[in-house]
């Protein structure tokens, strides 16, 4: 890619205010801005101990908060497309290297979306106690593809080469949370807080194990071995008489009774916990942990396992000089044979992926404080490791905004932002880890494209606050950093 | 202090503007302008087939003129050539039409009947037969014979002429048959066939010069008297016997009769050895003579071989007569048998299966019926007895060769070929072969542009040094592979990027050269090909894909 070839306040204006609407992120979930954002009512969602400003809070159904994220974990515009002279070229171009593409790749990369919306969100301060209840609607979806996956098909099957495709993987999950969180402040010093949670999984598809190799030898040499549980109301996928399953015949039930959803809902049951605590140890420093998502989700209501523990050793077609008729069919039923897939039809157990945050914050005026976050998801085995530093400002009573610098997903240039007004007992809030601050041009349609964004995250919340002018209180939460 | 917080304030609201004026736009793109070109050179290596053959799997008895066949682990070609002889009846035995014979029946002296009578005058007679070649036959089965009858008469009186005879039965009966005669006028003349259908005529060889049978004619005559039958009145009778040259069967002595046959018979080998050269010799090759006999009678069976070479030389066999079987039951009169001729009644045989083999085959084939030595007077032929001689060469799979095959090959590649080829950097075939059998093949083509009479390249069958394509396994004393000493040979056939442009852009010709020897042919008499004798083989496919092109 050309380097700069324009920048402007005006247009960067113009987008940075945008993007205060329509806000991106990478990977995360929650947003670790939120973590410092504590006058946001949703805050608690980051850590259990967190107490919300106002003593009285109600979330407005369906958007408090309502997040969307999309992520391509891999590559964004920029690592795509790039301009060369007057054209515009992809990776395979022979004026690009391919190699710069190809290094955007990690060993397991990932395609995911996730949806969660709060139905009935509210919480309230009963003197040092904080408590808060929500019904939320959660729905997460990751596909996953191995690095080795795009070695193979742009360099081939190359003799002496084993490719590792175990980072195949397909993961869903849609579930019902009805949570009750309660935060405690202990004395001055320490802050505690947990947060239970009802679990109600309505679909699921969890690939819980993949180890798929292929080694390009005088042979070729395939080892697959998976394991796919999934929950799945409306679909049936009968067995015939030897208990396979029969994929040919799977049906989508398009009209599921309600007696049905409930028995689906309420057959997959699980429980969730989250845990934080605050320690301010000296005035303007605060300490805080938590650990969140906790918790399980037992499977039982339609229920599928699928698994394979296949090796295949192909040493060519066999070619029978007395019967040519049926040239390379031999080989298409001896893969029928090692590729058999083993069904049953078990209850399971997934995981929800639980996350550590550790946080530093330093009130360094009363307008402004700094912070640091260590953001841990630990996930299947897998830890997934995000750095904050942020720097919240409050320039104004109605308006508070936070800046934020992740170090996340091997990128080094996430800025993220967050706004906050308060109009009365309205309370509004847009939030993001990752502001895109570059852009490219697209002539024919005039739009401007984020040259590096990888993933979307869309994060909104309204509130009604109350009981927020409370003398006392005021005092108590004087280093509370948002509006009042 | 308030000073600090209000310019660390101002400075925070200066480093949020500049956030804001890094926020830009670095570039712009048109994707009208996105080019669609694209350059992917993937490699390749990948198994491609396998297999293992015998000699059982590779050849299919799928040709009418070669057959193999297996006698325990030795394996046998059999080249069918064409009939050299088809004989039928009429070819080999021959009846004639009999000559007519007369006979005269005359009424010596006046008879007076005053009263109504019969007058009867019968006479027995001989009616002799006549073959040809020394046939002297017991009986002869007839559906189209014919005995003719032709009666001249002058007796005036109403009256009748009868035949009977207990040596010829129709229909399983001694024939008894009778035809009016009247005429007042006393000049009766008629001629009258008996069908001899269904008949069966005893013939009488108690003199050994005659073939005979008798018959007893007689005139009846139904007299009302007053009346006289005056001498001198007579009755001629001239009979013959006519078509038994068509019989159903005949029993007795056929005779010595002879049939003749030449036959020249095209090898079509031309074509297959056009190209070829160097040594082959055979093992003990064999020539048979595969027959099915019908006539029940010794036939001796005397054939004269000729093979005749591309340059006009050639080689006579004479393997002498043989005699061939048949059935002493003629109501299972068809056997098939086999006569071979080998080195031991043909000594020069090995003349004649040489490489190149003869590209005409003439024979002179001469049947004899009855051969001295074998006469037994006991034949019989059905009306359809018929001989029929195939020739055969059985080639056991015992030989010595040494042979080169050089052919030119019209390339006529479509243009789709031309235009993926120019995609592939190199190819590569890597192979590794384990071969039992005691047979080397090698060989390399040139790529040849006739037109400009330039050769580009030659691709070798095995690009290794040292190694032959398929090598092959070493033999015995008895030419038969020691299985110890086989091992796998890896090969690889290699074409270049030029090779690959010069064989689908350039060359319009391919000159092939193979080359086929049994092991080690310098010192080694002779291999032996047998039936649980396998090939191994592996072949992967190592390529580079040099693609520049578009999406499109």
């Amino acid at each position: 890619m050309k380097g700069l070839t324009k920048c402007s306040f005006f247009s960067g204006f113009l987008i940075m205010t945008c993007l205060i609407f329509l806000s991106f992120n990478v990977y995360s979930q929650q947003s670790s801005i939120m973590y410092y954002m504590s006058g946001v009512p949703q805050s608690h969602l980051l850590n259990p101990a967190t107490q919300p400003r106002c003593g009285f809070y109600l979330g407005f159904p369906g958007v408090s908060p309502l997040q969307i994220n999309a992520e391509n974990s891999a590559f964004g515009f920029s690592d795509v497309f790039s301009v060369e002279g007057d054209s515009l070229i992809l990776p395979l171009h022979p004026d690009a290297d391919f190699k710069d593409f190809y290094n955007n790749f990690s060993k397991t990369n990932y395609v995911s979306a996730d949806v969660s919306s709060s139905i009935i969100s509210f919480g309230f301060r009963s003197g040092k106690i904080y408590q808060s209840y929500a019904i939320t609607q959660r729905f997460f979806s990751r596909f996953s593809y191995p690095r080795d996956l795009i070695d193979f098909a742009y360099y081939g099957p190359v003799k002496g080469k084993e490719f590792d495709f175990s980072g195949f993987g397909a993961d869903l999950i849609s579930y019902l949370e009805i949570s009750s969180g309660v935060s405690q402040k202990i004395n001055d010093m320490i802050t505690i807080g947990y947060r239970g949670k009802l679990l109600f999984g309505q679909a699921n598809i969890s690939t819980k194990k993949t180890d798929i190799t292929f080694q390009s030898e005088d042979t070729w040499n395939t080892h697959t071995e998976f394991e796919i549980n999934a929950a799945l109301p409306g679909v049936d996928i009968p067995t015939d008489a030897n208990g396979e399953f029969k994929y040919d015949d799977m049906e989508f039930d398009d009209d599921i009774q309600p007696f049905e959803i409930v028995s689906a809902v309420t057959g997959n049951f699980g429980l969730g916990l989250d845990l934080g605590a605050h320690i301010k140890p000296v005035d303007k420093l605060t300490i805080s942990a938590s650990i969140l998502d906790l918790g399980y989700i037992r499977w039982k209501s339609s229920t599928y396992n699928i698994t394979q523990n296949a090796d295949f050793i192909f040493d060519g077609v066999e070619f029978a000089f007395s019967d040519t008729s049926d040239f390379g069919q031999p080989l298409l039923d001896s893969l029928e044979n090692v590729f058999t897939l083993n069904n049953s039809e078990i209850a399971y157990t997934t995981f929800l992926p639980a996350k550590v945050y550790l946080g530093l914050k330093y009130d360094i005026i009363e307008q402004i404080s700094v912070g640091f976050l260590s953001r841990t998801e630990i996930y299947k085995g897998n830890l997934r490791q995000q750095f904050n530093l942020s720097v919240n400002f409050y320039p104004l009573k109605m308006i508070a905004a936070s800046f934020n610098y992740s170090i996340m997903n091997r990128t080094y240039n996430n800025f993220g932002m967050g706004l906050a007004l308060k109009a009365g007992p309205f309370n509004m809030y847009l939030i993001s880890d990752n502001v895109p601050l570059t852009y490219v041009r697209e002539v024919s349609s005039n739009s401007l494209i984020p040259n590096t964004l990888r993933t979307v995250n869309f994060r909104m919340g309204f509130n009604l606050m109350f009981g927020c002018r409370n003398r006392k209180q005021a005092k108590a939460f004087k280093d509370v950093p948002l509006i009042y | 202090m308030k000073h600090i917080k209000r310019a660390f304030y101002y400075a925070s609201i200066t480093a949020f503007a500049l956030l804001l004026t890094q926020s830009c736009v670095k570039d712009e793109v048109d994707f009208d302008k996105l080019s669609h070109q694209i350059e992917y050179n993937p490699d390749l290596y990948a198994p491609l087939v396998k297999g293992s053959m015998t000699f059982r799997d590779f050849y299919k008895n799928d040709s009418e003129d070669t057959v193999v066949f297996f006698d325990g682990d030795s394996i046998y070609l059999l080249f069918k050539l064409d009939s050299i002889l088809n004989l039928n009846v009429p070819d080999f035995v021959d009846i004639p039409d009999q000559e007519t014979q007369n006979y005269h029946m005359e009424t010596p002296i006046d008879v007076i009947y005053p009263f109504d009578d019969t007058y009867i005058l019968e006479q027995v007679e001989d009616l002799d037969l006549t073959f040809e070649s020394a046939v002297k036959l017991d009986s002869v089965f007839t559906n189209t014979g014919v005995l003719r009858l032709e009666i001249t008469s002058t007796y005036s009186s109403e009256g009748r002429f009868e035949l009977t005879s207990p040596n010829l039965k129709l229909h399983g009966q001694p024939i008894d048959t009778s035809f009016q005669f009247s005429r007042a006028s006393g000049d009766y003349h008629m001629i009258h066939d008996i069908s001899l259908q269904d008949a069966a005529l005893i013939i009488d060889n108690s003199n050994p010069d005659t073939s005979k049978f008798n018959v007893t004619l007689r005139v009846v005559v139904e007299v009302t008297g007053p009346d006289t039958i005056e001498a001198g009145s007579f009755a001629d009778i001239n009979i013959s016997v006519i078509g038994l040259d068509d019989f159903e069967a005949i029993f007795g002595d056929i005779g010595d009769t002879t049939f003749t046959a030449d036959t020249i018979l095209d090898t079509d080998l031309g074509d297959i050895i056009q190209g070829l050269s160097g040594i082959f010799a055979i093992t003990n090759p064999k020539i048979s003579m595969n027959y099915k006999n019908s006539f029940g009678l010794p036939i001796g069976f005397d054939v004269r071989i000729k093979g005749i070479f591309d340059e006009g030389d050639s080689v006579v066999l004479l393997p002498g007569m043989q005699v061939l079987e048949a059935s002493p039951d003629y109501r299972n009169p068809e056997v098939n048998g086999v006569i071979t001729f080998g080195r031991s009644n043909i000594p020069n045989i090995d003349q004649f299966l040489v490489f190149p083999p003869p590209v005409q085959i003439g024979t002179n084939a001469t049947v004899k019926a009855n051969p001295p030595g074998y006469a037994s007077g006991s034949n019989y032929v059905l009306g359809d007895s018929r001989l029929d001689v195939d020739m055969r060469i059985e080639v056991p799979l015992e030989f010595r060769a040494d042979l080169e095959l050089r052919d030119t090959v019209k390339i006529d590649l479509g243009d789709d070929e031309l235009t993926d080829s120019k995609y592939i950097e190199f190819a590569r075939l890597h192979y590794k072969i384990r071969n039992e059998f005691p047979i080397n093949i090698d060989g390399y083509v040139i790529l040849y542009d006739s037109i400009n009479n330039i050769s580009y390249d030659t691709i070798q069958f095995n690009d290794l040094t040292d190694h032959l394509f398929i090598e092959a396994a070493p033999v015995d004393a008895d030419g038969i592979t020691m299985m110890g000493q086989v091992v796998e040979i890896p090969g690889v056939i290699d074409l270049s990027r030029s090779e690959i442009d010069h064989l689908f852009n350039e060359a319009n010709k391919l000159i092939i050269v193979g080359k086929l020897s049994s092991y080690n042919p310098s010192t080694v008499s002779s291999v032996a090909i047998l039936d649980y004798y396998k090939l191994n083989f592996r072949f992967n496919l190592e390529t580079k894909v040099y693609y520049r092109g578009t999406l499109d």
